[in-house]
């Protein structure tokens, strides 16, 4: 081939590969969109896009601006004056939706918390003139209030919006809350293994978001109608629950549960097994299941009562009885509660409350004795107090007395009249 | 010629030919990256500023494939803080991050712990158990405490955005304060916050018992709170706010019934705050009345009567009285005038008076000292019904406050 052929076919070339890369260049490149300028800083790149928003059609801005800039991540570049667009950011570069909240819920209380100041700061310098002024402090409460609840609600919307429709300001003590609810259920939930466990914490979670549906239904249920739902759900809930557990479970379940159990916080300075516990609250339920309850509440006849009485007697010991019924009994527990601040032992209270089970006893018997005249009763009452009082510093020694007569001491003043 | 020609052109073929493969390599590398914004909300509405004018929404889209999160996540908190510093977080971002992540994870840690006395246990090993809880609760609460100073220094705390929930506490705390800057109301605020919590671990502690050492470990709770108050308010804004906040309390104790000027209940005010919270340090919930030493009752009313005078003292005195405020409350449903409650009061005091007079008499005894407490009782049960009309005088009687006007005879 000859030199001047080859220039020919060189240059074709030449023309060619120009008009290729210009047309390349302008495909890649749309009429009225800048050139993308690169900034190299380091491996970490970034894009700005400054382009306004395709649905923000009233905006009268100037053309879209692109912009790639590689160079090191800021926090700046999540950054937006839209909330939208900082959480989408943030989850775009793999925020954990707990930590976006955690981001969020703040910054948007900072927002209104600005608002709240701004309805505040109008009337901080008139704090004297509006509390001297009922009726003008009253009109401004009522005010204020009403901003209050809108600013909350608008919040509110705003936080929907942003985090999902569960969100609301009180998302993240909710949260908070429900761990410690998930927690007590577990602890209450621990004789049971730990597959059962979980099965029953997603049983509970079932049901309640299925309650939650419930109560979010629209248009919402009338009452009646949502009372039936509720009910019917509980005796869903219950049956998948009883499903789940094997009989002693159950039965152990059911204990934890009774109306009884809370026998065990009651039993001040008593020390019961678990077998006693359990025995105590099994033979509460089964005279309060045979008697008809009044409004709710478990109202045994005198009759029950003392066979009830006699049931725990015979399990706990005549002994071991009395010191139940005492530690039930409010005017032991306020002994007990001194003696045990003050790290008295235990016998201090128990003695005390029979140095006032023996004052009591013997100043009812002079207040009814007929035969006493009015000024040796009189006389009498006031020596029984006195004795008691001598009896009780005795036993409790001085400091702990004086504390007691403080708190808990009126029943000595009226035992001498 | 020619040659040089044909190697000018041969090296502009090479220059276009590496061009295109370059220009190609990019635009294929580039296209995955689609502009996150696309898949990003409806910006416009929602303004973190304040001043919401039109703005062209500005739209970061990161290119996740070389900055995730996971970069600046750390189980160590002080290098998750370092982190987060080292790409330019703010320090208020990194507090709210941080201290609830870290609520959270003592949130766990305190309630995963089992109660150390199991379910079925009573009396005193249950209360040794419950002990044992609330000492693990407390060193749990220090620890966190330690951790958060140690990451994130003195600064930042989370009570101010625990309490960023409530907007009518917000606003009345502002309120209350006076007028200083957002971080001292938010400086202000944390400093309360944490004697209160101080305050209310010793009061548990002390189960309603409280001991000589429990109340001195409260007076030096509230001596370091009023310290750190002075530290953050200027003399004048400390004494305003304490100020502020003794009235706030002030007003249901009484005080709503005693007609003042502003002026005059600002320095009421003063007076009390200077008595009871700065004279001891016992500056806590702000909102609630403090229980009040007859010594330190003596000295307010001693500096209150000299500064309103015997006139306006008296019926500051009669603002307190139940007999008056039951009026007082009787006035605005009822129509009746606003010197009812003035006029019943002076009946009380005459009616009071006779009752005196007759019991110092000893010459009138049994009937006819019965005879004469009635006489007092039905003039001044007259007297009473003639200023407020049937129908209060009828909802006098049934309140508390108007029982005395029958109680002559049979106290």
């Amino acid at each position: 081939m000859s030199a001047q052929r080859l220039i020919a076919v060189s240059l074709c070339l030449n023309l060619v590969l120009g008009v290729v890369l210009i047309r390349g260049y302008r495909r890649s490149t749309p009429m009225g969109q800048p050139t993308l300028a690169t900034k190299e800083i380091t491996n970490r790149s970034l894009r700005l896009d400054a382009r306004r928003s395709p649905l923000d059609a009233s905006s009268t801005q100037p053309p879209a601006v692109a912009v790639v800039v590689d160079e090191a991540f800021r926090w700046a570049q999540l950054e937006s004056a839209d909330y939208r667009v900082y959480v989408a950011n943030l989850r775009a570069i793999g925020c954990p939706e707990e930590t976006v909240r955690d981001i969020i819920i703040p910054d948007v209380n900072e927002l209104f918390y600005r608002r709240v100041k701004g309805l505040v700061d109008t009337v901080q310098n008139r704090f004297w003139e509006f509390l001297a002024d009922k009726k003008a402090l009253q009109k401004l409460v009522e005010e204020k209030q009403g901003q209050l609840e809108a600013l909350d609600k608008e919040r509110d919307a705003v936080l929907k919006e942003l985090l999902g429709p569960r969100a609301d300001h009180r998302l993240r003590a909710n949260e908070l809350a429900e761990i410690e609810q998930v927690a007590a259920r577990k602890q209450f939930l621990d004789f049971l293994p730990a597959d059962k466990i979980d099965r029953c914490l997603a049983l509970d979670e079932k049901f309640k978001n299925l309650r939650e549906q419930i109560a979010g239904a629209e248009p919402p249920l009338e009452s009646k109608e949502l009372q039936a739902k509720y009910k019917r759900l509980k005796e869903q809930q219950d049956g998948e629950f009883e499903a789940i557990l094997a009989p002693e479970e159950l039965a152990e379940y059911k204990l934890r549960n009774s109306r009884f159990a809370d026998t065990r916080l009651r039993l001040t300075g008593f020390d019961a097994g678990e077998a006693e516990l359990k025995e105590m609250v099994r033979i509460q339920e089964k005279f309060a299941g045979a008697s008809p309850g009044v409004n709710g509440q478990v109202a045994l006849t005198s009759e029950a009562q003392k066979q009830q009485r006699d049931e725990l007697k015979k399990m706990l010991g005549v002994e071991r009885f009395v010191e139940y019924e005492r530690a039930q009994d409010n005017r032991y527990q306020e002994m007990y509660q001194v003696a045990d601040r003050l790290q008295l032992p235990a016998k201090a209270a128990s003695d005390a409350y029979e140095v006032r089970a023996a004052a009591e006893a013997l100043a009812q018997q002079v207040r009814t004795d007929q035969t006493i005249p009015e000024d040796k009763r009189t006389a009498q009452l006031g020596a029984i107090r006195a004795e008691t009082e001598r009896a009780l510093v005795e036993t409790f020694g001085p400091k702990a007395f004086e504390l007691y007569q403080t708190r808990s001491g009126q029943w000595l003043a009226q035992l001498g009249r | 010629m020619k040659r040089v020609v044909l190697i000018a052109s041969v090296g502009l073929n090479l220059v276009l030919a590496m061009a295109m493969v370059r220009f190609r390599h990019e635009s294929s590398e580039s296209a995955p990256r689609a502009p996150v914004a696309r898949a990003m909300p409806e910006p416009v509405a929602i303004s973190k500023g304040v001043s919401a004018g039109p703005k062209t929404a500005e739209a970061v889209s990161a290119v996740t494939n070389r900055f995730h999160w996971r970069r600046i996540e750390s189980e160590d908190y002080a290098q998750y803080v370092a982190n987060l510093r080292g790409i330019g977080c703010p320090e208020k971002t990194i507090c709210d991050i941080v201290t609830a992540d870290v609520e959270k994870a003592y949130t766990i840690k305190r309630t995963v712990a089992p109660f150390p006395g199991g379910f079925w246990s009573s009396g005193t090993r249950r209360a040794a158990a419950t002990q044992v809880q609330e000492a693990r609760e407390r060193a749990l609460e220090a620890e966190k405490g330690a951790l958060l100073q140690r990451v994130l220094g003195p600064d930042c705390s989370g009570e101010w955005n625990e309490q960023a929930d409530d907007l009518v506490e917000q606003a009345l705390m502002r309120f209350v304060i006076g007028p200083v800057s957002d971080g001292t109301v938010q400086k202000v605020f944390t400093t309360i916050k944490q004697g209160e919590e101080l305050v209310k671990e010793i009061r548990n502690r002390a189960n309603g018992i409280m001991l000589p050492e429990d109340e001195a470990a409260l007076a030096k709770v509230s001596g370091q709170s009023l310290e750190e108050l002075k530290r953050l308010l200027t003399p004048e804004q400390l004494e305003e706010f304490a100020a502020r906040g003794e009235a706030i309390g002030m007003m249901d104790h009484g005080m709503e019934y005693f007609q003042t000027t502003a002026t005059e209940l600002r320095q009421i005010a003063h007076i009390h705050a200077a008595v009871f919270w700065l004279g001891d340090g016992k500056g806590f919930n702000l909102f609630d009345h403090q229980e009040e030493s007859p010594v330190q009752d003596k000295e307010f009313e001693t500096r209150l009567r000299a500064y309103l005078g015997e006139k306006r003292f008296a019926e500051y005195q009669r603002a307190k009285d139940p007999v008056f405020q039951g009026v007082v409350d009787l006035t605005e449903p009822n129509s009746l005038s606003a010197s009812a409650a003035a006029k019943v009061y002076d009946i009380k005091q005459l009616a009071d008076a006779g009752r005196q007079t007759l019991a110092a008499d000893g010459s009138v005894a049994g009937p006819e000292r019965e005879a004469q407490l009635r006489q007092i009782q039905d003039t001044t049960r007259l007297a009473v019904q003639g200023v407020l009309g049937e129908k209060a005088f009828a909802a006098y009687l049934q309140q508390g406050n108007g029982r005395w006007v029958t109680n002559f005879v049979n106290p």
